[in-house]
Formats: structure tokens, sequence, C-alpha cells
């Protein structure tokens, strides 16, 4: 056998020599990494767990879409219906790329097979009064309604006093969706005015690109009507974003953290086991550097020896995490706790741990190395 | 193979008197005993021809092509007997001297001929706790010829040892040693003065005051 073999071969057999006599010093070696992972795979499978019920919220609340509505009756709405005209123009200059609606709820309804619809009056040119690019030609009026197969392709309203015959159109997402109304009827703003200077809801809807243009219109808008000294209701899923991006701030940090923890511990008490190890087998090792062994051979395997331990350990947490959780998740509820499904973690979580405990071991070997680097003829008699 | 050492200070860490003060020192191909009183450096002299300690100043120049104490010249030059717990414990006897024909690029057939020389081919397969005292120190005598160094050290070898392995040793170490290589034996032990080539008066290196003084 040739020395690169035979010596390295020798330290393992002594190790584990060692390990059989003194079997607590593996076994802590391995449980440490082992608790420490369990903990730490708990701590990120719960923030994993809020950020997947956050981006659950966000779906469901449509990301970057902020929808407001004012109600304005009485002497003052003829003058906010004229500044509703500037304020479309006004909100689409500032945000060019965003796709804004501006939709004036008359108090007074529309009556369509004796149902009570609601009337969005809107500017020419609004896609929902001509769905198709056709802006030349009216009519000026569209029932718009979930299921068109249900009505004739035109029919018959009636609003105020006016009989009108409408082509029926499906309803745009930001009706049903944003506003929640299933039918209405749009009609140019020109056909409604008179009912819109009695009283009437601008309900604005918004969809931004992204969180920073989302959070720049809320803020402009909310100082806008604030200057204006008008109640404006607001409804955006920007507290839920910023809620979201402080999770994934927390889990950096706790992934720091978690790392930063792990690292300390391991390095500790590996440090004071290896320590300890070292001990017993100084003479040993001063008599095979006395044979010309380098130090860097002798410090490979005792860091190598660590290692495989503790990563080891991080592995079997790794893979046992899954079918630990799903055991312990009935007990949990028996227990009255609010756990439903086993928190799934990424690679990246795994990487963290197993940077983690190789950053302990290395630190933990630190000492070694030095203790490695003392003259042998001091220690062999 | 030449060693030389040139005015070499040596101290042990947390010793207030120095084992050395410039000391001079040349070293020839043959069989060279240190004699002296315990404690006056003979042990100290081996270790740092061997580059296990280090001369806190002075210099310690050899023929051989490797950096004094460097793993290369530990495999390839040294064959070091210690006092005591040379053997890896957990290797047999033939294991431990092979291993060390191995480190030094070796022929592995020596190992069962020096065994033999040494009275140890029965023990070949046995581990070193089931040895006498004798016997271990023949057999960590055997590793380090084995290797045919350039420089066999041995510390006090036959300390302890009756005249029957004390004469096997002299004689295996006589007849074994390569031509060119420089024996040095760190002993008190009368048995070897035959053997010797040369012996260094450790006494003459430390007056007997200097000598009673680092004994209080």
């Amino acid at each position: 056998m040739k020395s690169w073999i035979s010596i390295p071969f020798y330290l393992w057999k002594n190790t584990l020599r060692r390990w059989l006599e003194y079997p607590a010093s593996p076994v802590s070696k391995a449980f440490i990494p082992i608790l420490l992972g369990f903990l730490s795979l708990l701590v990120l499978g719960l923030f994993a767990a809020i950020e997947r019920e956050l981006s659950a919220q966000l779906d469901q609340s449509q990301v970057f879409t902020v929808v407001s509505s004012e109600f304005v009756q009485g002497d003052s709405a003829p003058t906010i219906l004229s500044r509703t005209y500037e304020e479309e123009m006004l909100w689409q200059a500032r945000f060019p790329d965003a796709f804004l609606v501006h939709a004036r709820q008359p108090l007074l309804s529309a009556n369509f097979r004796g149902k009570n619809l609601p009337v969005m009056a809107m500017t020419a040119g609004s896609e929902a009064l001509a769905p198709r690019g056709d802006h030349e030609q009216p009519p000026a009026t569209r029932l718009l309604t979930r299921d068109p197969s249900l009505c004739q392709p035109r029919e018959q309203i009636t609003f105020g006093n006016l009989r009108l015959l409408t082509e029926v159109n499906q309803s745009p997402e930001w009706m049903t969706r944003d506003l929640g109304t299933d039918e209405a009827v749009v009609a140019d703003v020109t056909l409604a005015h008179s009912a819109l200077q009695k009283g009437f809801i601008h309900h604005v809807v918004a969809r931004l690109q992204n969180l920073n243009e989302l959070r720049r219109y809320v803020d402009e808008m909310r100082a806008y009507y604030r200057a204006e000294n008008r109640r404006v209701k607001t409804v955006s899923a920007v507290e839920i974003l910023e809620n979201l991006e402080r999770i994934r701030r927390f889990q950096f940090m706790a992934k720091t953290l978690i790392l930063i923890s792990c690292c300390s511990i391991l390095s500790f008490t590996l440090g004071s086991i290896a320590w300890l190890e070292y001990r017993q087998d100084a003479y040993l090792l001063a008599l095979l550097r006395s044979f010309g062994t380098p130090v860097t051979v002798l410090w490979c395997h005792m860091l190598l020896e660590n290692l495989i331990l503790v990563l080891g350990g991080i592995m079997l947490v790794w893979t046992t995490w899954a079918s630990l959780c799903e055991r312990a998740l009935p007990k949990l509820q028996q227990l009255g706790m609010q756990a439903q499904t086993v928190p799934q973690l990424g690679t990246k979580e795994l990487w963290v741990l197993l940077a983690a405990g190789t950053a302990g071991v290395m630190l933990a070997m630190t000492p070694v190395a030095f203790a490695l680097r003392r003259q042998p003829g001091l220690i062999l008699q | 193979m030449r060693i030389e050492l040139q005015k070499v200070h040596y101290r042990y860490p947390g010793a207030e008197t120095p084992v050395f003060e410039g000391l001079d020192l040349a070293l020839h191909p043959g069989i060279t005993l240190a004699k002296g009183f315990s404690g006056c450096g003979k042990s100290t002299l081996l270790r740092l021809v061997a580059g296990l300690l280090k001369p806190l100043r002075g210099k310690i120049t050899t023929s051989s092509p490797h950096r004094v104490g460097s793993p290369r010249y530990l495999r390839d030059e040294i064959g070091f007997v210690f006092q005591q717990l040379n053997l890896l414990p957990l290797a047999s006897v033939a294991r431990n001297v092979r291993l060390a024909v191995e480190m030094a690029g070796g022929d592995p057939d020596e190992t069962a001929k020096l065994l033999g020389l040494l009275g140890l081919s029965r023990y070949a397969k046995q581990k070193p706790s089931r040895l006498s005292g004798g016997q271990q120190q023949r057999a960590s005598i055997a590793r380090a010829l084995a290797k045919k160094p350039g420089i066999l050290l041995l510390d006090e070898p036959t300390s302890g040892l009756d005249d029957l392995n004390t004469c096997v040793i002299s004689r295996v170490v006589r007849e074994t040693l390569p031509p060119d290589s420089i024996c040095l034996i760190a002993t008190h032990d009368k048995r070897l003065d035959p053997i010797a080539d040369e012996i260094l008066d450790f006494n003459t290196f430390l007056p007997v005051e200097e000598h009673l003084k680092t004994l209080a």
C-alpha cells in the first residue's frame, strides 16, 4: 500500500477505534447538527409557509391593482365631476404604462328586464365602450354581462326616461373582479351627464407594473385627495406586498442568524470535542509527523472526520424532515395547534445549513490547526 | 551524509536555562555515541538533527537535498527511535515497519529481513501491545533501519534492556547501517561503546556545576 493510502487508512482506523471506545464523542458530534438542523428547518419552514400564505393572498387580490372609490353627492357633484375628467388625463400622464379605468356611477340605475343595473359612465375612447377599437361609431351604451349568451345580441334598457337599444358584451375583468359587479351598463358620459350632476361614485381601477410604481401611485393619489380634501376609499395590495417584503427581509435575516448561530454553536461544541480528541491523540499525531506525514494530511483527516459527522447529521434531518413533520402534524392538531401542511423547503435552505455546518467545523478545527504546528520534538519522549 | 551544527542555541519553552548556547558540531558517517548526564541535551541534539525541534539561533546543515525538519527530510533521511511509545498501536509489527518503508519509497522486502535479523519474525502479525519492552524496542529499530535512512537517531535504545537484547540491537545496527549513513545514539549505556566510531562526551559541553544547577 502506498503511503498516501496507508497513512489515511491508519488514521481512519484510529478514528474508528476512538469512536468505538468513546461513542459519546461521534454521537454528540452528529446529534448537535441534527438538533440544530431540525430547529433551523422548523424556523425556515415557518417563514416559507408565511410567505406562501401571503403569496396566495396576493394572487387573490390582484397584486399590483389599486381600486379607489369616491362617493360624491350634493352641490359639489358638478365641480368634482368636471375634476374627474382632468384627473383622468392627469393620472394617465403621470402613469403612462399603467392600465387605468375611470368609471363614474350615477346614483340612478338602468333597468333591464326588470332588474336595476348600475351604470358606468365613461369618457369616449374607453375600451369598455368600444371593445373592438370602434370609437367613431355609436352605440354609446353597452350592456356588459358575465354570460352574453343568455342575452340577445342587442337588448333594450331604460335609463331614466331614455329607452336605449344596447349591444351586449362580455363584462371586462376590471368590472367583475376589481369592482365586484357582474352586470352593468356602460354609457358615454354625455348620455349620463344630467344624472351624474346629481351625484355619483367615481371608481378608478389602476393596474401598475411593479411594487415601486404601485407604491408611488398610492402615495401620490392619497396625497392628491388629501390636498383636495376629498374622502376616497382605496383598496390595494400595498400592505400585503410590504408584508411580503418584510417577511422576505426577515427570512434573509433569519437565515443569516441561523447560519451564524449554527456556526457558533458548532464551532464551540465541536471545537471543545476536537480539542480533547487532539489532546488524546497528540502523541500519535506527533509520531506520524516524525515519520514525515505533513501537518495538512493530519488536519484534513480531522476536518473530514468532523465534516462527515456534521454534514451527515444535517443530511439526515433534511431527508427525514418531511416524514417527521407528517407524523407530528396529527399530534399537533390534537393539541389544538393550527398546523395544516408540512412546510415545504427549497434546496437553498439545505445549502444554508450545509454552509453553516462547514463553517462551524472549519472554525472548530482552527485551534487544532495551531496545535498541530507545535514542534513534535516537544511532545515525543 | 554530513551534518553540521553551527552556533546552535536551544532552550525549551518556559525553561530558564538553555540546553545549548552556540553549539558547533560536525557529524560524520558511522556510529556516534552522545554520552553524558541525564538532562545534558543528548535527546535534544537528536531532535534538533531530525528537525523535530527548531534551534532558536544558529544553523543545522546537512548534505540532504531536503530542508531539515521538512516532511520529505523526515520521510527520506531520518530513522528515529524514541525512548518509548514508538510504534503505532493499531498496526501490526510488520505493518509498522512496512509503513515507514513505504513512506520513504523503500523496498518492502526489507521488512521481513529486518524482523528476522532482530528475532521478531514470529511476532510480525502481532500488535505492539502484545510484545515485551525489549521486543517493542527491537521492532522500533527495525522500522527505523528498514527504510535505509541517511541519518539514524536512537534515543536510549537499550535503556532497561537485558544484555541479550542489547547485543542483538548493537549487532544489527552495526551490520545493517548503510555505509554513508550517520548513526547518532544518545545513551549512557557502556555496553554500546564497542560499536561506536566516535563518542561525544556531553559533559564537556556543560560543566558539572552548571549541570547540577539545571538539576536543582
